[in-house]
């Protein structure tokens, strides 16, 4: 119950090379919590697709830039 | 910590104070009268204004506290963690209104059925709030 997904992400690291974003305005340009920005970076929460290439538009990435597979 | 795991602490504690005082007041009614007493109207009111305040006076209290968090929409992680909740909880109330049944096939007793099918009730939302503090903790 409650696996951790197997995949991992940059956002925090995206996010302060963004001139320090904070979590609050990416949650705001994403459509979501504050706190579901902070499960994501934690790696409790996968967002789903839409979400994710919100994410990566934001940072105006490649979403496989943001998110990828552990172990990969 | 957002505002819907708030209130499902809130509405934690709720339950088990309200569930906790309508299960006592039937096994007293059961010590005194030696056999399953008949469903006790008073003491499921008193319950129920339990819930009530606790979830009115709980929820104000978050909301004034953090009113932001309090107004923000749900998102498609809340979403997410209340069905999963909900739909674990709905077994449980399955699981436990079916044992009241068999109970009520076998002994007869109405009595026995309304106290289960309470506690049935009780449990599986207990279950649900439980559950969704979990997924908000643990991940989803």
């Amino acid at each position: 119950m409650a696996k951790r997904p197997p995949i991992t992400n940059r956002v925090r690291d995206l996010r302060e090379a963004k001139g320090h974003m904070s979590q609050s305005a990416l949650a705001k340009e994403i459509g979501v919590t504050r706190q579901t920005i902070i499960a994501i970076e934690q790696g409790k929460y996968s967002p789903s697709l839409e979400s994710a290439f919100r994410i990566a538009r934001v940072f105006g990435v490649g979403l496989e830039d943001v998110f990828g597979w552990e172990g990969d | 910590m957002t505002f819907k795991e708030k209130s499902a602490w809130i509405m934690s504690v709720a339950l088990v104070l309200a569930g906790g005082f309508y299960a006592w007041s039937v096994v007293v009614l059961w010590q005194v009268a030696g056999v399953v007493p008949p469903p006790n109207v008073l003491g499921l009111a008193i319950a129920v204004i339990i819930i009530i305040a606790f979830a009115i006076f709980g929820h104000a209290v978050a909301a004034l506290g953090n009113p932001m968090d309090a107004d923000a929409p749900e998102d498609e992680r809340d979403r997410l963690v209340v069905w999963r909740a909900g739909n674990l909880g709905g077994l449980v109330l399955g699981a436990l209104s079916m044992s009241g049944l068999f109970h009520f096939a076998f002994l007869g007793n109405g009595n026995l059925l309304f106290h289960s099918l309470i506690a049935a009730l009780t449990l599986s939302q207990l279950a649900e709030y439980v559950l969704t503090i979990w997924y908000y903790r643990r991940g989803v």
